[in-house]
């Protein structure tokens, strides 16, 4: 097969698989235990090609995959004995062991097909390269089935335990205290985490598996209602900055593991940004909308005080309500402006007055608060109404 | 409000010691809930209120002592008790509806790998009419009020089926028609012979929604019926002469 084809299968097959498992990083809050295995797994990867000699063998995958379940193991061991806080034991034993193969990989004579730069970003060209023949015939780049077997295994691990891995992470005392062991199922889930970032290794490096496992299932935490479709969504965004990645690598001539990770990056950006309810702009306008609502409250309330009572002219006039409300001129105008345009207030010969709609929306501010209040203003409201027709 | 003491117990806590480390969190309880009961656990933070509850569930890991659940452990009568965790427990921004935090309360009934079908659904449907949160079954949980989240709950643990449910303080935070709602729930599983437990807050309310009061400060310092128990006198000892009553 040709280098560009390998390259975009590699390019898919690895967002795709990281993006199932990042679901449940990103929920549980621990993409930084991400983090901890993509480096823990790299003396294990390093020894595994100095005792196996090439990228070729599955022990490739499981020996370094050990290590990362080692790192959880690690962590949780400190953690339990409770003298640190927060994450420290995580950031003392991931670079321990990254160090490990750091430095057999950095002895000049050490013979491995891999540099400090891949370690870190991964070389997906080096990879497409390395082609699986099967009687002469080559079939498409190694690393592309390698990670095709792993998002299957990642797929049918998520279906076959989807029940319980919502129930456990959503509410695990609940779901121990109905019988499902918690810690059974997040080492199990943890195992094919460490086997997803050894195998996303060679074309991503250990640093941008990162974004590839959190940004797209960060992104589709912004977007969902339901398990499933955050699922479904993570993949997309996932496969979606694959192939955007890869093509602005191409026109750039630059690394595909990079433009990919930044790719995951952007559409995170995009969904914080626009995502219908939880994006940033949406809650702006929320406020925005929220504001404005007080306000014609604000409005209205001082109109059936004044109305209701004396001085009905200087108060109930435009100037009247600039002067009372202390707002800047231009907001209220808008405010009157709006107020108009939604019947809470009307024009009158004498200036502005409450309208029953508007009544309304002032009961309905103060129906929690007080209930004297609230009849108060209906009662009047009512004979208001009559009043204006 | 039968209490007398040679009633089945549905729960009988012997001399449990529960220690993080050498630090013993609760120390020595000995606590009997007869059948058909509500029972409240009051004390100040750290009074071991949470920790008891989940020892009794086998989450939190005795140093000593033991826990009976209609005379045996808890392992073998599980499908009989119905756990409602503090609301602020989960992550409510976690994607799921109202009606799938439901249908989490029959998981337990169905085991490892199979999934919930009709007559689990219906159960859901149902225990969603009895809190009053038909309407809300499609919306996202994070779409909820306080005591939408409480009753939201409520009715996982109902679809349960349990004899026995033990509540993390389901009053905290909620609004008036949740508090009332949850009031009427409890004492209707009174009538149909279910045991309740509650980590409670609020001491106005103990002598209304109360049979029997578990008074804990790491160790039990009362135990018994709310009007013997439920004095000035015990009060000062369980929150160390902080707290008033107030009643009238």
């Amino acid at each position: 097969m040709s280098l560009i084809p390998s390259i975009i299968l590699i390019a898919v097959t690895t967002a795709a698989a990281c993006a199932v498992p990042g679901v449940f990083l990103v929920l549980r809050r621990m993409s930084m235990v991400a983090e901890g295995v993509s480096h823990a797994v790299f003396p294990g990867l390093v020894l595994a090609l100095l005792i196996l000699g090439a990228f070729r063998s599955p022990f490739l995958v499981i020996g370094p995959a050990v290590l990362g379940l080692f790192l959880v193991f690690a962590v949780q061991a400190m953690n339990r004995t409770r003298l640190f806080a927060g994450d420290a034991p995580l950031g003392v034993v991931f670079p321990a062991l990254f160090s490990i193969g750091v430095i057999i990989v950095s002895r000049r004579y050490s013979g491995l097909p891999l540099s400090e730069n891949t370690v870190l970003a991964g070389d997906i060209n080096y990879a497409a390269l390395t082609q699986l023949h099967i009687g002469g015939t080559a079939i498409g780049p190694r690393a592309f089935y390698v990670m095709l077997v792993i998002l299957l295994v990642n797929m049918a691990f998520t279906l076959l335990f989807f029940k319980e891995l919502k129930l456990t992470t959503f509410d695990p005392d609940h779901a121990s205290s109905v019988g499902f062991g918690t810690s059974r199922l997040y080492y199990l889930f943890m195992a094919t985490v460490s086997i997803t970032i050894v195998g996303a290794f060679e074309a991503v490096g250990a640093v941008l598996v990162v974004g590839l496992l959190v940004a797209p299932a960060a992104s589709a935490f912004l977007l969902s209602k339901r398990l499933e479709s955050m699922l479904l969504l993570s993949v997309l965004f996932a496969v979606l900055s694959a192939l955007i990645g890869f093509w602005i690598a191409y026109y750039l001539d630059a690394a595909t593991s990079g433009t990919m990770a930044m790719m995951t990056g952007v559409i995170f950006l995009l969904t914080l940004a626009f995502a219908p309810r939880r994006g940033l702009l949406s809650k702006l306008r929320i406020r925005a909308r929220r504001r404005i609502t007080f306000a014609e409250q604000l409005l209205v309330m001082h109109l059936i005080h004044h109305v209701d009572g004396e001085r009905v002219t200087p108060a109930c006039s435009r100037d009247g309500v600039r002067q009372h409300v202390r707002w800047e001129p231009q907001f209220a105008e808008k405010v009157i402006r709006q107020g108009l345009e939604h019947g809470y207030i009307a024009e009158a010969d004498d200036g502005l007055i409450p309208t029953m709609a508007g009544r309304m929306l002032c009961s309905e501010a103060l129906l929690y608060k007080d209930d004297v209040c609230e009849c108060g203003i209906v009662r009047g409201g009512l004979e208001k109404h009559e009043y204006e027709q | 409000m039968n209490t007398n003491s040679n009633r089945e117990l549905a729960i009988q806590i012997s001399d449990l010691t529960v220690a993080y480390e050498e630090t013993a969190v609760l120390w020595d309880i000995d606590v009997e809930v007869p059948v058909g009961t509500i029972m409240g656990i009051i004390g100040p933070n750290g009074s071991g209120k949470t920790t008891l509850i989940k020892s009794i569930m086998g989450i939190v890991e005795p140093s000593a002592g033991s826990v009976r659940v209609f005379g045996r452990p808890f392992r073998e009568q599980r499908r009989r008790v119905g756990y409602v965790p503090q609301r602020t427990s989960v992550d409510w921004d976690f994607p799921t509806t109202v009606f799938d935090v439901v249908l989490m309360g029959t998981y337990g009934s169905l085991g490892w790998f199979r999934r919930p079908g009709a007559a689990e659904r219906d159960a859901a449907h149902m225990a969603l009419e009895r809190v009053g949160m038909q309407d809300y079954l499609k919306r996202q949980i994070s779409e909820l009020s306080g005591g939408q989240q409480q009753r939201c709950f409520l009715a996982r643990a109902l679809v349960q089926e349990a004899d026995i449910y033990l509540m993390d303080e389901p009053f905290q935070g909620v609004d008036a028609r949740t508090e009332h709602a949850i009031v009427e729930i409890l004492r209707e599983m009174r009538s149909r012979g279910k045991t309740v437990i509650v980590v409670h807050h609020d001491l106005q309310t103990v002598e209304r929604y109360f049979d029997l009061i578990t008074m804990l400060n790491v160790r039990v310092v009362a135990q018994g019926p709310v009007a013997e128990v439920f004095t000035e006198e015990n009060l000062r000892r369980t929150y160390g002469g902080r707290v008033e009553l107030g009643r009238v």
